[in-house]
């Protein structure tokens, strides 16, 4: 990956969350950069504080210790700007329909009608939800929900996409549709990612960068660059020898996290 | 509601008939005694279907200075009134509570202590400032169904995903906007849940003002 200027800066994080009188510590000393146009992918065992750390990038959590810059900015009690999130959770409106929910952060920026519906048509197409146009989230799957909430985040060009197990609700064979689909958008705008997921595969098939979490409170274990090549096919991608070579290495690492943790 | 089937309507219209029938069947039964004109099941306190007829015909007809239908249109009114602008201000007062904290705090004392209050005891009160005519009536429904939509959309304001909020957030929407957009179409899954029930407390509100004072009143022809 080329070096390019830092997007996001995080230095000494840590999160310690209250559980009545007793301080559970979450995250511990985290410190790490995302460079322009990088994607990078967290991953370690559930409860070791990759999400907080999603959470405290995006605004949502404030951190007890050290600080996030997105471009030099300092991350304080709100978004940053021109940041998009796409939860694991659901959450598509129920009570729009997949055009109106897509037609969102359009609305919200009072972009003028008739763009706004060729924008939505051209969002619709992107994400190959033509005909649904009309419906309404509960008549859709959950790949097709999240395949609405992952759209309705791009239509707006977020600079910088935070994703928190996006796919995680997914079945396996809906997930690696939705790698694939993932992986084209992002190749032609090329959004910075911060990507969270307990699925190393994922993290492997979709990242530039993986870095892996020790169990809590979690701190970096392991800094990981990707080698393959790019464009990937999310299927050939998983048949190759540097493929199975780079999940060897990291699940070694990883691995001795998740039985600890289990 | 469910659509009801083509069985289910020939039961109940046939449950329907036979209680009517045995209505009518059992307040004609002499009871056997000495005493002569003395039922078995005495019509003097509940009726027979026939005589209710009758007596409907006689209130509907111009026989009466106010006829039946008349009084009911006045009762309806004010249910209706009452109902439209119980929702209204029940509406945005607990939408307004449920948003903000402080606010709820402050209040709940006073809205637990005043939904406690048994109505009908406002009902002299509620009659010596506003009258005897339809705006005492809608005052009396207002204090009922202003509750319940109160807080069925205060929990329903409440109640409204935190990821919704946030997402919405994320898109680039102000504080409004997530209040037009995300908070006000959650809460008014709630808030219709609650209208069903209103508009029978609205009905009995009208009425027990009915009862007591106000007029004219359908609840007077009895």
């Amino acid at each position: 990956m080329a070096a390019g200027r830092v997007r996001i800066s995080i230095r000494d994080l840590s999160k310690t969350f209250a559980e009545g009188a007793r301080a559970v510590p979450a995250v511990s000393h985290v410190s790490f950069d995302v460079l322009d146009k990088q994607f990078v992918a967290i991953v370690g065992p559930s409860g070791c504080g990759k999400s907080t750390i999603l959470n405290m990038i995006g605004g949502l959590v404030a951190p007890s210790g050290g600080e996030i810059l997105v471009d030099g900015v300092r991350v304080a009690g709100a978004p940053p700007a021109r940041v998009g999130y796409v939860f694991q959770k659901d959450t598509v409106f129920p009570w729009r329909t997949v055009e109106r929910n897509i037609a969102l952060g359009l609305e919200y920026r009072r972009v003028p009608a008739a763009e706004r519906a060729a924008r939505v048509r051209e969002a619709i197409k992107l994400a190959g939800l033509e005909g649904f146009e009309d419906a309404f989230p509960a008549t859709l799957s959950g790949g097709m929900r999240q395949r609405v909430a992952l759209v309705r985040s791009i239509i707006v060009d977020p600079e910088i996409l935070l994703m928190d197990e996006p796919f995680g609700a997914l079945d396996t064979h809906t997930k690696l549709n939705l790698h694939g689909e993932l992986l084209s958008l992002w190749e032609a705008k090329h959004q910075t990612v911060v990507f969270v997921t307990h699925d190393l595969s994922e993290a492997i098939t979709l990242a530039d960068r993986v870095i892996v979490m020790t169990r809590r409170p979690g701190r970096i274990k392991l800094v990981y660059d990707v080698t393959l090549p790019r464009p990937r096919d999310v299927i050939k991608v998983r048949e190759s020898e540097e493929y199975l070579h780079e999940y060897g290495l990291i699940w070694h690492t990883l691995g001795e996290e998740f039985r600890s943790a289990r | 509601m469910r659509r009801a089937g083509a069985t289910v309507i020939a039961w109940r219209v046939g449950i329907l008939l036979a209680i009517l029938a045995a209505w009518q069947f059992l307040t004609g039964i002499k009871a056997v005694s000495r005493t002569p004109g003395l039922y078995w099941i005495d019509p003097f306190f509940i009726s027979r279907p026939s005589a209710i007829l009758d007596r409907f015909a006689y209130l509907m007809s111009d026989k009466v200075r106010l006829p039946l239908w008349q009084m009911a249109l006045s009762t309806v009114q004010s249910t209706i009134w009452g109902f439209l602008v119980g929702i209204s201000t029940g509406f945005a007062a607990g939408l307004l509570l449920g948003r903000n904290d402080r606010l709820a705090r402050i209040f709940d004392p006073f809205i637990i202590a005043f939904n406690s209050l048994p109505r009908i005891a406002l009902v002299p009160l509620i009659t010596m400032i506003f009258g005897f005519g339809l705006l005492a009536k809608v005052v009396l429904a207002w204090t009922i169904v202003f509750f319940i939509v109160f807080f069925n959309t205060f929990q329903g304001a409440r109640s409204v995903d935190a990821d919704l909020i946030h997402s919405a957030r994320f898109l680039g929407a102000s504080e409004r906007q997530i209040m037009s957009t995300v908070i006000v179409p959650s809460a008014l899954a709630w808030t219709f849940a609650s209208l069903t029930p209103s508009i029978s407390f609205a009905l009995i509100g009208v009425v027990v003002g009915e009862f007591i004072g106000a007029s004219p009143a359908a609840a007077s022809a009895t």
